[in-house]
C-alpha cells in the first residue's frame, strides 16, 4: 500500500496501518535514542515515549512526505525530555571538552570510536549530527525540525564537526 | 574517510537493534495511547473532600486573584457599575434591583467622584463610584483612603478595591468595605475622601444606607476543632442574595504561626452538599488579639450566593504548601483532532482537555478537572493556557481566568491563533485536605 494511503489509514485510528509506518522507522528511531542516552533500556523508554505521542498526534500530519520528519522531531524532544528528567545521564562537561579539544588523541588506542564520540557530544550537536548525517536532512529541514534559525544549525553543526575532529580523527571536514 | 555523512551512518548503524524489546516497546507505547483515548471521563465527586482558595500568595506564578479576574474580564457596558466591575454577589444583587442608586457628585481640584450605587444587605457593604478627571489630573485609578463615619460615629475597617478605566480620564470602581463592628440595619453613611492620585482635594458624601429587602440568613455554629496548634472556631455563615459569608475564629500560640502550620498555610474550602466547593470572592482577617495566652485572628471569608437547593455546607480546612519554590511547567502539544488529552500534573491529578471551539473573536477551551480536590469556580490554584506557535501566551484579556460550567468542567476563553498550539501548565504541589477536621452545618 502506497504510503499516502497508508497514512491517512492510520489518521482514521487504524492500528495496523499505523504499525506498518513505524516499522520503516522503528530501528532508525531506535539508534537515534541510543545515541542520546547510551544504553539500551532507557533507548526503548524513548521509543515507546515516541509512538505514544506519535499514536496519539498522526492526525495532525499533513502530508505522508513529513511523516518521518515529523517522527524524527517527535523522538529527539522525547530524548531531551527524557535526558532532562533523568539526571544520571548528563552532556559531557565543558571542561572534559576543553581537555579533549587541548589534547589531541596521541595514539590509534586513545582513538573514540565515532559512535561513542557522537554519543559524547552534547545534546545540541547530537541533535544536528544525527539529522544532518543520519537523516540526511537538509539545512533548512534541520531548522524546522529543531525550531532554530538557520544560522544556529549551521554553527553547531560546524562545532559538532569539530569536536569530532577531535575525538576521532578520521571525520573529515567536508561537512 | 571523505564523507561524514557515509561514516556516521556506518557508525550508527553498527548499534545494534534488540528487536523483540523494540517491537514490544512500540506495542506498549500504542496500547498507552489507546487507553488514555478510551479512558471514560470521571466520575463526577467520587469523594467528598474539601479545599478552598486562597485570595493571596504564590509570587511569581501565574494565579490570578478573583479581584483580578473581575477587572479582566469586566465589560463597558454602563447598565451598573455592580455589573460590570463588581464580582458575582453584585451582580445578581443589581439585577435583582437590590442595590440602592445614589448618584451623587462631587467636584473638586478639577476631579468629579461620583457615589453611583450601594449596596449593603448585612453580610457585606459595597460602593460603586465614577472618577472624571482632566488629561493632568485623575487619570488613573488613585483613589485615596477613606474615612467612614456610621451616624456620626468614625468606625474601623478594610477595604479592597476592584474597577475598571473606561477612558483615559475616566474610571469605574468598587470599593467592598469590610467593617470590624457589625452595622445596624439602617445608617448614614459620611464618606471623605482627601487625595485622588497626588492631588489633594475634598470630596465628601453623605448618603443614606438600608439593609436590602431580601433577607440574609445566619447560621450559627460554633463547633471547635483543632488542628495540631491551631484552634479553628466557626462562628457562623450569612446566606444572602450578594454572597455567601462564613466566619471563623482562629487562634494560635503564637502571632507568626497564625493559620501557619510546617510551612503550610491553613485554607478553607465551603463545600455544598455534593461536595462542590463554592467560588472564593474575597477574604479578609481582623484582630490578632491574645486571650489567655493565645493569638486570635476572626477570618470573614465571602464566596458567591448560594444556590436555593442547597440543604448543607461543610468548613472544609486544607494545607497549602508555602516556600515551593518556582513551579515546573508541564508543555504539552494540543492536536485538535486528538481529543481529549490528558495533561497529568503530578499528585494532584491530571487536566482532560475535551473541545477546543473556535469563535469569531477567539478561541474556547473546555477542560475537565481530574482530582480528588475540589477546585473552585474559578480553579484557583491551578492554571492553564495555550501558547502559538512563537510561545505567545494567548490567554484572553477580557476574560483571564477559567468558569466552571458544570462541576468539575471548565471553559476558557483564549486569544485566537493559527497553527500548532500548546497547552501549558505547572506540576502541582499536593493541596493537602483535612477530612477528618471538617465542619458541617445543616441549613434547614
Amino acid at each position: 500500500m502506497k504510503y499516502e494511503k497508508l497514512l491517512k489509514k492510520a489518521q482514521t485510528g487504524n492500528e495496523e496501518a499505523f504499525l506498518k509506518l513505524i516499522d520503516v522507522e522503528k530501528d532508525k528511531l531506535y539508534r537515534m535514542a541510543f545515541i542520546y542516552v547510551r544504553n539500551e533500556t532507557d533507548a526503548l523508554d524513548i521509543v515507546q515515549e515516541t509512538i505514544y505521542k506519535a499514536y496519539r498526534g498522526v492526525g495532525s500530519v499533513k502530508e505522508s512526505a513529513y511523516f518521518s520528519t515529523w517522527l524524527t522531531r517527535i523522538l529527539i524532544n522525547s530524548a531531551l525530555d527524557f535526558i532532562q528528567k533523568n539526571s544520571k545521564v548528563v552532556p559531557i562537561e565543558k571542561d572534559m571538552l576543553e581537555r579533549i579539544e587541548a589534547e589531541p588523541p596521541k595514539s590509534q588506542e586513545d582513538v573514540l570510536d565515532l559512535q561513542k564520540a557522537i554519543g559524547q557530544l552534547e545534546e545540541k550537536y547530537k541533535s544536528v549530527i544525527l539529522l544532518r548525517f543520519y537523516q540526511d536532512l537538509t539545512i533548512p529541514q534541520i531548522a524546522d525540525v529543531l525550531d532554530c534559525p538557520e544560522g544556529t544549525v549551521k554553527t553547531n553543526l560546524h562545532r559538532a564537526v569539530n569536536q569530532l575532529r577531535m575525538t576521532y580523527k578520521e571525520v573529515c571536514s567536508n561537512e | 574517510m571523505n564523507e561524514p555523512s557515509h561514516e556516521v551512518k556506518r557508525a550508527i548503524e553498527k548499534i545494534e537493534v534488540p528487536e523483540g524489546k523494540l517491537d514490544q516497546a512500540i506495542l506498549t507505547g500504542i496500547g498507552k495511547a489507546k487507553d488514555q483515548q478510551k479512558k471514560p471521563p470521571r466520575k463526577l465527586y467520587p469523594f467528598f473532600i474539601a479545599a478552598t482558595v486562597a485570595v493571596f500568595l504564590t509570587a511569581g506564578s501565574a494565579f490570578v486573584s478573583p479581584a483580578m479576574a473581575r477587572m479582566l474580564s469586566s465589560v463597558p457596558v454602563f447598565d451598573s457599575i455592580f455589573e460590570f466591575a463588581g464580582d458575582l454577589g453584585l451582580v445578581i444583587a443589581s439585577e435583582r434591583g437590590l442595590s440602592q442608586g445614589i448618584g451623587q457628585t462631587v467636584t473638586d481640584q478639577g476631579i468629579s467622584l461620583t457615589i453611583e450605587d450601594v449596596y449593603y444587605d448585612g453580610t457585606r457593604l459595597s460602593l460603586s463610584y465614577l472618577q472624571e478627571g482632566t488629561e493632568e489630573k485623575g487619570r488613573i485609578d488613585q483613589l485615596g483612603e477613606l474615612q467612614l463615619f456610621v451616624d456620626g460615629k468614625e468606625i474601623n475597617f478594610g477595604d479592597s478595591r476592584t474597577g475598571k478605566q473606561l477612558a483615559e480620564t475616566q474610571y469605574a470602581g468598587v470599593i467592598n468595605i469590610h467593617t470590624v463592628e457589625s452595622l445596624p440595619d439602617s445608617f448614614e453613611l459620611k464618606i471623605g475622601v482627601r487625595y485622588i492620585d497626588d492631588v489633594q482635594g475634598s470630596w465628601n458624601f453623605t448618603i443614606p444606607v438600608k439593609k436590602a429587602k431580601e433577607a440574609v440568613t445566619t447560621i450559627s455554629s460554633g463547633e471547635t476543632v483543632t488542628y495540631k496548634d491551631q484552634i479553628i472556631t466557626v462562628n457562623d455563615v450569612k446566606i444572602g442574595p450578594a454572597g455567601t459569608k462564613l466566619s471563623l475564629s482562629i487562634s494560635a500560640p503564637d502571632a507568626s504561626s497564625l493559620m501557619m502550620v510546617d510551612d503550610h498555610l491553613l485554607q478553607f474550602n465551603l463545600l455544598d452538599e455534593q461536595g462542590n466547593a463554592l467560588t472564593l470572592l474575597d477574604a479578609y482577617g481582623t484582630g490578632d488579639d491574645s486571650k489567655d495566652g493565645r493569638h486570635i485572628i476572626e477570618m470573614e471569608y465571602r464566596y458567591e450566593p448560594l444556590s436555593d437547593d442547597v440543604k448543607a455546607l461543610t468548613v472544609s480546612p486544607y494545607l497549602l504548601p508555602v516556600n515551593t519554590g518556582a513551579p515546573v511547567k508541564i508543555e504539552q502539544e494540543l492536536l485538535p483532532d486528538h481529543l481529549p488529552l490528558t495533561v497529568d500534573q503530578g499528585e494532584m491529578g491530571s487536566i482532560i482537555v475535551h473541545s477546543i471551539r473556535h469563535e469569531d473573536d477567539g478561541m474556547v477551551l473546555t477542560f475537565e478537572s481530574d482530582s480528588e480536590f475540589p477546585f473552585d469556580g474559578y480553579f484557583q490554584y491551578n492554571t492553564i493556557w495555550l501558547e502559538d506557535e512563537a510561545g505567545n501566551n494567548l490567554t484572553s484579556s477580557k476574560k483571564a481566568l477559567p468558569e466552571r460550567i458544570r462541576p468539575n468542567i471548565y471553559e476558557q476563553e483564549f486569544k485566537k491563533a493559527d497553527g500548532p498550539l500548546t497547552l501549558v501548565t505547572f506540576e502541582m504541589h499536593e493541596l493537602k485536605v483535612l477530612k477528618e477536621y471538617e465542619v458541617s452545618i445543616p441549613l434547614r
